[in-house]
């Protein structure tokens, strides 16, 4: 089976990662974390994205919750906007699950620039050896 | 007594029904904005709704006049409870947001939104409300934090956003410091800043 995942990595001004998250079949889990971004990332993870949007006077709170395809997305706009320092981009890629019991090769994961065109011949293809 | 503020009957049951051991009372909003303040000469109830859909919300305006008839707002002042939300400390709880506090420049710094706030978090307090979240804008990047404890939503990241600042501006404190340290200048230099306090 194949499945869309979604990257989303930030850095701060230097160009260091601050963290990564990564989302698939509606799980979104930490791949990254710098000490002083444990508690923001693992907040999202459980609790979703708290976010106050519309005119003053008619605000209305939204939340995205980890598992919405719009969370990764959504954070990344969050955070752009409360901190222009930051870089914050979101790939998404197609993560290959062999479904045969005896398949040992895999996951199998493209990636392509999220938001973007499709170009066959930019595609990244990253095989990773699962232990059995 | 007269009550000049009351609450809605509708709006005393959402609150009961949707807030976990609230005490509500037909005047909390008279108790609340019948602070002493030499600017408050009066206060009206401008509206109050219930916001049915989903888990809803109740959120009403308030203006205050000077005892000299003068406004003392620029916009009415609006707040809205919810009865659950992510809060900032963890889990799931009732919350306020305080959409709007706009006084007019001539009764800045005298003290009167520190009296309005104080009122207020007694009774957010007795509501069971768990914390108060606004959207820091304009003076209020400085005076939320500065003068009334309000912690950033995003500390981390607001730490972020400073040492890329402090680049620019050396000349400036390094971190670590408290969130209410941050240097004027700093804090306005961005757009708006989201701030919330915890009350219990």
């Amino acid at each position: 089976m194949i499945y869309p995942k979604l990257t989303l990595t930030v850095r701060d001004h230097d160009g260091n990662e601050v963290f990564t998250l990564s989302q698939s079949r509606g799980v979104a889990h930490r791949e990254t974390a710098i000490a002083s971004h444990e508690a923001s990332v693992e907040r999202w993870l459980t609790q979703g994205l708290l976010e106050w949007i519309g005119e003053r006077g008619a605000r209305v709170p939204r939340e995205t919750p980890p598992s919405s395809p719009e969370f990764l997305p959504r954070l990344r706009d969050y955070l752009l906007s409360q901190f222009p320092s930051l870089s914050a981009v979101v790939t998404s890629s197609f993560e290959m699950v062999p479904e045969l019991d005896g398949f040992v090769d895999g996951p199998l994961t493209i990636r392509e620039p999220f938001g973007g065109t499709v170009n066959n011949d930019a595609l990244e293809v990253r095989q990773e050896r699962r232990v059995a | 007594m007269l009550v000049v503020l009351p609450l809605s009957d509708d709006v005393i049951d959402w609150l009961n029904e949707k807030l976990d051991d609230p005490i509500v009372f037909a005047d909390d909003l008279d108790r609340t904005y019948a602070f002493d303040h030499e600017f408050n000469g009066s206060s009206e109830l401008l509206s109050q709704e219930v916001e049915p859909v989903r888990r809803g919300h109740v959120r009403w305006r308030v203006g205050f006049t000077h005892p000299d008839g003068r406004e003392l707002l620029e916009l009415p002042m609006q707040r809205t409870v919810y009865p659950e939300l992510g809060l900032c400390r963890g889990g799931r709880g009732p919350l306020v947001e305080n959409d709007s506090f706009h006084l007019v420049p001539a009764f800045w710094r005298r003290g009167f939104g520190s009296s309005v706030y104080a009122s207020e978090a007694r009774l957010f307090r007795r509501w069971g409300v768990r914390e108060i979240h606004l959207t820091a804008v304009e003076l209020g990047r400085v005076v939320w934090l500065k003068g009334f404890d309000f912690l950033p939503v995003n500390g981390p990241g607001l730490e972020l956003e400073y040492k890329a600042w402090l680049s620019k501006h050396p000349e400036n404190p390094k971190l670590p410091f408290p969130p209410k340290d941050y240097p004027e200048p700093f804090l306005y230099s961005l757009e708006s800043i989201m701030l919330f306090k915890a009350l219990t």
